[in-house]
């Protein structure tokens, strides 16, 4: 990785640079040591760009939540860029850097990849180390890779393909191999791919659109495409938001502005009032990060906890044990019942091509979460994913390769702008994702 | 003051925490500064334990395996699965804004530890454990300046492991409080999982008082007095809040859920209610997996225990005939009982255990060193008192050498005299000649003086044996005070007292 530019999101710590979090509470802090991504990346000669904006603490589906303003879409600029990762693939997206690392706890790098146009991996739970990665949610929060080609994307997938003793959630995963076919036109011969069935009406007619041309696509190149039922999705996200926010609260709690980051006061007060001090020091987060610590504080108070964060976590192994359900490969750490229907599932990355800021800012989009339905599951189960632009082959703009990215400040509709799709595998099999998408990139312009 | 009055008893339950000796804190390699109170502020903490955004715990297994140790000594059972909780509170002294212990699954579940009148104990009595937790400990708020409203942290503290013991509600009476904690202690730095060191963070306790009817089945409202960590406060403590329950009951009035601390006169003061009591939002700590022990591990940790006080209270007593008040002496002071037994391998025990206990520990308190770093090892010592023994050296010069002994070992000269070399150097070795020549001339004296006093050794035969207390005296002043006292009683004793 040589010359590298490499982006790195503002969560995730290079020694002596910014790592703010798009937060005024840690504006000004600079990180006293490397997170172990950013080492690794160094260590192949990349250049690290560190402290790329973001959605403050990673809360946030546009790019819109950051202390620093709002991220824009290189593709058409009146449009989000999606987030939480939203620095990261602008910079990806326009040019800027080469590869970005950012982080993806329910879609945050994913998304904003699909919004962009570029390639999005979020790897298995577990598999890149978190050390140096400022936390939001423990149990859900991941590295993940942006890049413009599936190639680049995996030269960073080797990089960081270390287990990281200094994070203890840092897993000994399995490494699978190519499952492709020997056949040169139907490399994909033999797999089967699942499309759920709860999926289509969440979908915009542009995402539809674009969903079926792929999945044609991939049946044109020999593989098998079965629907699948995944059970419990309605119960999902409410479950992810439970989880995420009680683990944020938790996380955030040492906001206090005693031994790093801003402190909106002088923090002289007497032993029994140092609740003040630490009161307007945390005053300094985002309305988004206010409301998830509340509610996070909330279901962990002792009344509500059996009702909600318990529920919540049976209800992820509930979800995590419907993806057993359906995939052919078992987990290797918590195997349950299967039917062995498919290797793979595609989805779209989001309901909708990037939305214009005025749109989300006249608050039109009811929340942030609807997107999420497409992301979330996956980022509960801990499974790998990898999104690919899956672009408008008739569109006159079709300059779908970022490469060619003029850089021009243009307008476009919502059938030109780009859509990922979202291809998933069973937990520790990431490896494989890497195979299918790079057929899916070189041939999605052949065959019509 | 002693415990209830005839209707009422105290019903206490314990909360101890014990430092545990590591040399890193449980989550992080930082120096676990258990007991190094001269440390300078924030020069052992590392970026975890200041809960730098983007840190995570790492486990010491050398912590696991002291929580093992303690619940194997304490018979508990060790949940062969367990898991850390994160408890959530929010200042100065607590950097994450909260503490990983263990709330849902902890470490170890039930346990007894039984007390006896050796322990000074009123009664025998089994004390049941309720569970061990491992858990950390937080850091340190000064207010050094009175009058300045700056508050000082240091966290050298925060992360250091901490075992937290909890008992059940068995005692009632201060105390059983005090005679148990005692034995607390001594037990957890017998077994190594604890220093002995008493300094509040090493080790302290919670409380928790109430009192009912005697022969009444529900328990009352019960206080809880926090952080307490000196022996001596805790009778005064207890005995004041039993009464002060009492009274309150006795006057038709309620005994609030309060959390307690101690005034100036060591008297409970409330310092805050149960309405102010914070809801700690336990949840599972999700940066760290399960604790999962195997039998393999248990196994071997067990066996390197040392043997239980009980065991070894008795074998000291079968073993070496030592009497109650020695063994407790010995067992008091960490590492005396190994000494002592090696020190009289082949020797005379009784004699051993005088010149241990008279003479070694009177220099080690005069020079304020612990037994557990005397720098005269048995190997030294042992052959002083051979010397001693069989009369080539008086007593009163043998602890001459061991002074010299002391005192090279302390000033790290490099050479290290033997006892015999000193005792050579300064001409204090009695050959068998002068010793010969000495009680010679002992003889010549002891003759003149049966000669003189004819009369008192007639009375000395005739049993009052304390009269030999004259002739040993006039003995020493014939002989200016050089003469050995141990030689001159038992010459004395031969030549005045029949012969049986």
């Amino acid at each position: 990785m040589q010359g590298w530019k490499a982006g790195v999101k503002a969560n995730i710590c290079v020694k002596g640079k910014a790592a703010t979090c798009a937060s005024r509470v840690l504006q000004g802090y600079a990180a006293p040591y490397s997170a172990t991504v950013a080492q690794l990346l160094e260590r192949q000669g990349a250049d690290l760009v560190a402290n790329l904006d973001m959605d403050e603490f990673g809360m946030g589906s546009y790019g819109i939540h950051s202390s620093s303003g709002d991220t824009v879409n290189p593709i058409d600029r009146r449009r989000v860029a999606g987030g939480s990762s939203s620095g990261c693939a602008a910079a990806v997206a326009d040019g800027s850097v080469r590869v970005a690392i950012g982080t993806d706890t329910g879609g945050s790098v994913r998304l904003p990849a699909s919004y962009c146009g570029i390639i999005g991996f979020k790897p298995t739970y577990g598999r890149f180390s978190r050390w140096g990665v400022i936390s939001y949610a423990s149990s859900l929060d991941t590295v993940g890779i942006l890049s413009r080609s599936v190639d680049d994307c995996e030269k960073v997938y080797d990089v960081l393909n270390v287990r990281d003793p200094k994070d203890p959630t840092s897993l000994k995963l399995p490494n699978s191999s190519s499952v492709l076919s020997k056949s040169a036109d139907s490399p994909l011969n033999g797999l089967s791919i699942g499309v759920p069935s709860h999926i289509s009406p969440l979908l915009s007619q542009t995402v539809l659109e674009r969903y079926s041309d792929a999945l044609y696509h991939l049946e044109s190149l020999g593989a098998t495409i079965k629907p699948v039922s995944l059970d419990h999705m309605e119960h999902a996200l409410g479950s992810y938001y439970t989880i995420a926010c009680a683990e944020a609260s938790s996380n955030l709690a040492r906001y206090d502005g005693i031994r790093y980051g801003s402190q909106a006061l002088s923090t002289t007060a007497d032993e029994n009032n140092t609740a003040n001090a630490i009161e307007h020091a945390r005053f300094l987060f985002g309305d988004v990060v206010q409301r998830r610590i509340m509610l996070g504080s909330f279901v962990l108070g002792s009344s509500a906890y059996s009702s909600y964060f318990a529920q919540s976590q049976k209800i992820r192994r509930l979800v995590q044990q419907s993806y057993n359900a359906v995939f052919k490969d078992s987990h290797p750490i918590t195997p349950s019942a299967s039917q062995q229907l498919v290797d793979f599932i595609l989805t779209p990355a989001s309901a909708t091509t990037a939305p214009l800021k005025s749109t989300v800012e006249a608050g039109e989009i009811e929340d942030e979460c609807n997107d999420d339905v497409l992301t979330v599951p996956i980022s509960l189960a801990g499974l790998p994913a990898i999104v690919l632009p899956w672009n408008n082959v008739n569109s006159s703009a079709a300059s779908q390769a970022a490469e060619s990215f003029s850089g021009g400040a243009t307008c476009k509709t919502d059938e030109d702008m780009p859509v990922g799709m979202q291809l998933v595998a069973q937990f520790g099999h990431d490896a494989k994702l890497f195979s299918v998408a790079k057929v899916m990139e070189s041939r999605k312009f052949q065959s019509q | 003051m002693t415990k209830a009055t005839t209707s009422w008893l105290p019903v206490i339950g314990l909360e101890v925490h014990a430092q545990m000796q590591t040399p890193a804190k449980l989550f992080s390699a930082a120096r676990s500064s258990s007991s190094k109170l001269s440390d300078s502020p924030n020069s052992n903490v590392a970026l975890f334990d200041a809960a730098f955004p983007g840190t995570l715990p790492s486990l010491n297994h050398h912590c696991v395996r002291l929580a093992i140790k303690s619940a194997l000594a304490l018979n508990a059972n060790i949940n062969r699965k367990s898991w850390f909780d994160r408890k959530h509170y929010f200042y100065p002294d607590l950097p994450h804004g909260y503490q990983i212990t263990q709330h849902f699954k902890p470490f170890a579940k039930g346990g007894f530890l039984d007390l006896t009148k050796f322990d000074g104990a009123p009664e025998e009595k089994r004390y049941r454990i309720q569970q061990i937790q491992i858990e950390q400990d937080s850091g340190k708020l000064m207010t050094p300046f009175p009058g300045s409203p700056e508050v000082l942290v240091d966290l050298n503290r925060a992360g250091v492991g901490v075992l937290e013991i909890v008992t059940e509600p068995d005692f009632n009476s201060a105390d059983e409080v005090v005679a148990f904690m005692k034995k607390m202690q001594r037990l957890l730095w017998h077994t190594g999982v604890s220093s002995a060191d008493m300094d509040e963070g090493v080790w302290r306790c919670d409380i928790n008082i109430s009192v009912k009817k005697v022969g009444s089945i529900e328990n009352g409202v019960r206080t809880e007095l926090k952080h307490v960590s000196k022996f001596s406060v805790v009778k005064t403590a207890i005995e004041f809040e039993v009464a002060r329950q009492i009274a309150l009951l006795e006057s038709g009035q309620q005994v609030l859920q309060e959390t307690m601390g101690l005034d100036e006169n060591g008297h409970t003061k409330r310092l805050r209610g149960k309405e102010d009591a914070p809801d700690y939002r336990y949840m599972p700590e999700p940066d760290l997996p399960a604790l999962i022990i195997s039998e393999k591990l248990i196994d071997h940790v067990g066996k390197r225990l040392p043997e239980s006080l009980d065991v070894r209270r008795d074998r000291l007593e079968k073993q070496y005939g030592l009497s109650m008040f020695h063994i407790s002496v010995l067992m008091d002071e960490p590492g005396a009982v190994e000494y002592y037994e090696e020190l009289t391998k082949n020797r005379d025990q009784a004699k051993t255990l005088n010149w241990l206990i008279s003479n070694l520990f009177a220099m080690l308190n005069k020079h304020g060193i612990k037994l557990a770093a005397c720098p005269i090892p048995p190997s030294e010592f042992g052959p002083l008192i051979d010397l001693v023994d069989n009369g080539s050296l008086s007593g009163i010069r043998g602890k001459d050498v061991l002074a010299i002994l002391f005192d090279d070992a302390i000033s790290g000269a490099n050479l290290r005299r033997s006892a015999r070399d000193i005792a050579l150097q300064n001409d204090w070795l009695i050959s068998q000649e002068s010793k010969a020549e000495s009680e010679k001339l002992l003889d010549t004296i002891i003759d003149g003086l049966i000669a003189k006093h004819a009369n008192l050794v007639k009375e000395i035969q005739a049993g009052q044996i304390r009269k030999l207390k004259f002739f040993s005296g006039q003995v020493m002043a014939a002989t200016k005070g050089k003469a050995d006292p141990v030689l001159v009683d038992s010459l004395l004793k031969s030549r005045i007292l029949p012969k049986e």
